[in-house]
């Protein structure tokens, strides 16, 4: 068998977490290396992995055109995965313009689709990017949000397609099912902690060393030493304003 | 129209390649012809390197760029491109001077890095490393302070002379992002898009670009840093440094499609006779440029003026 299984979501919902703990449980419970992302679990959207079988450089090329060579791409790869490796991806579960799935069934293996409350994800989306609450959310709204679109400068991931967050997680529910007996929907969301000691999860993270218990608002504001955010501190910006959201980051600032 | 002159070779093209001097050298039958022409959807027994390029087992190359144009490589003496209605030169030079000049290279056995490279004193000075690291930033920047430039994305290498590895300038054109003109302090206004739409450009650097071939020095391998430039860089040795040449061979799958590895390794041996091979660590975000720069100039001995030209 070869392939991907895709551990799909809206950013920020604890993806990365559970790469990271299933990169371990793949090495016996070994010691990750947080910034590897190429290996037995890793990154989707790197435009290295994509250069490799495009053999031209991607920044030569339009979202549309790099959008148009992910499926043949992911699937000339996924043939020589094997066995299938896990691939942390953003993008909503969409059609290409030409109308082929961007995830297409013959390089998928499975799926894993994490759901995190969607007011916790705008949360952590706005300190992440260094933006206000309310812009967040406005982007969580949107219809066709993408990422990675840059025009000044070359992003490592190319762009991606994140939908709004309810159309994303529509997305990836309505998928056509590959088939197999791998794909599998795990909710993550505030009321988790309740449910978290028993779940597959909660051993990798045993296996981590790292507290069983799943990362809170507490967490999130603690997580803000991303330079972007430094610089808005820095600039007297640093407390995203927020009407909808009622949460301070100074709040959680110490544990 | 006149022949141009491209890595040392006398090429002979139906497309306008502004970028190039006339060919003035020997009156030799020209080494490469670039022609418009029909290329056909595949390739008689040929492998998919990958969604855009086809290989056949005698080593002639397809590249379609969709909707672009399509690419004919074979012998490493003939291109021949299929370009779609209205498609710019501009765009068409792209791609013939990045993954169409590496095959090129691979068909007549020379060496494509994927590199910027400059001329150092009297040593050629390449950098390789992952997009986005900076490789044609930091040569702009030596560019800016007297350095002579080599080569921009496709560094070519000849391994073969035995008085140590010769390095074929390419064009004096450094691509590079909006943030990186910027950072550089360069005019934007009467730069050209390397594609329309893009906010990458072309920029000229063309002083003392003369074309002839200049002898290998140095390899640096730019590695993402967060915390800055404090350490000097460090030298790799041995099987780590053949190991950090290989990885730079522009394109992987396209070389090892061909069943070049053996003949790239002898390349790689012998490139590490009189090549120093180091690790360079660099901050994203352009940060101690400069002082990277000056380091650089120093370390490889240079004469050239220590401040960047205004």
């Amino acid at each position: 068998m070869s392939g991907f299984i895709w551990l799909a979501s809206y950013p920020k919902s604890g993806s990365t977490w559970l790469r990271l703990a299933l990169e371990s449980l793949a090495q016996c419970g070994a010691p990750v290396r947080l910034n590897d992302e190429r290996g037995r679990a890793g990154l989707g959207s790197l435009r290295d992995m994509f250069e490799d079988v495009l053999c031209v450089d991607t920044s030569h090329l339009s979202a549309d055109e790099i959008d148009e060579l992910r499926p043949r791409s992911y699937e000339i790869i996924g043939r020589e995965t094997e066995p299938p490796k896990i691939l942390k991806v953003h993008d909503a579960w969409t059609l290409t313009k030409a109308g082929v799935p961007l995830f297409p069934r013959a390089a998928t293996a499975g799926a894993i689709y994490l759901v995190r409350d969607p007011r916790d994800v705008a949360v952590s989306c706005a300190y992440h990017e260094g933006i206000a609450f309310d812009v967040q959310i406005e982007r969580m709204a949107m219809a066709d949000y993408r990422a990675s679109v840059s025009i000044k400068s070359l992003r490592r991931q190319v762009p991606q397609h994140f939908l709004s967050w309810s159309a994303h997680v529509q997305s990836w529910l309505d998928a056509p099912n590959c088939g197999c007996s791998r794909c599998v929907t795990k909710t993550w969301s505030t009321t988790l902690p309740h449910s978290f000691g028993a779940s597959p999860l909660s051993s990798a993270c045993l296996t981590l060393r790292m507290r069983s218990r799943a990362p809170s608002r507490r967490r999130d504001s603690r997580c803000c030493s991303r330079p972007k955010w430094r610089r808005a501190s820095a600039n007297g910006h640093g407390t995203p304003s927020c009407s909808s959201a009622r949460v301070s980051p100074a709040a959680g600032s110490r544990n | 129209m006149s022949d141009c002159l491209l890595c040392g070779w006398r090429v002979r093209s139906q497309l306008s390649l502004p970028e190039l001097s006339p060919w003035n050298g020997d009156d030799r039958a020209e080494d490469i012809t670039i022609a418009f022409g029909r290329v056909p959807d595949r390739l008689e027994d040929a492998q998919d390197v990958g969604p855009m390029l086809q290989i056949a087992s005698a080593g002639a190359a397809r590249l379609e760029i969709p909707r672009i144009a399509r690419f004919l490589i074979s012998g490493g003496r003939s291109v021949v491109i299929d370009s779609a209605p209205g498609i710019a030169s501009a765009t068409l030079r792209l791609f013939l001077f990045g993954t169409v000049l590496a095959i090129l290279c691979n068909q007549r056995g020379l060496i494509p890095l994927h590199a910027s490279c400059v001329r150092i004193a009297d040593r050629a000075v390449a950098f390789g490393g992952k997009a986005g690291l900076g490789k044609s930033t930091l040569a702009a920047a030596l560019v800016r302070r007297g350095c002579v430039l080599i080569a921009d994305d496709v560094c070519v290498v000849d391994a073969a002379p035995v008085e140590g590895p010769l390095v074929y300038p390419v064009l004096p054109r450094i691509k590079l992002w909006q943030d990186s003109i910027e950072a550089l302090g360069i005019a934007p206004e009467r730069l050209e898009r390397v594609r329309d739409g893009m906010e990458k450009f072309s920029v000229p650097a063309s002083s003392a670009f003369d074309g002839g071939a200049v002898r290998l020095g140095a390899i640096y391998l730019l590695r993402d840093m967060r915390q800055g430039f404090q350490d000097p860089p460090r030298r790799y040795a041995g099987f780590e440094a053949a190991g950090a040449i290989t990885n730079s061979v522009y394109r992987p799958r396209i070389w090892k499609t061909m069943g070049r590895e053996v003949s790239i390794a002898r390349a790689v041996i012998a490139m590490l006779a009189g090549t120093a091979v180091y690790d360079l660590p660099v901050q994203r975000d352009f940060g101690e440029l400069e002082s990277v720069a000056q380091q650089l100039l120093c370390r490889h001995g240079a004469t050239a003026k220590s401040e960047p030209a205004a």
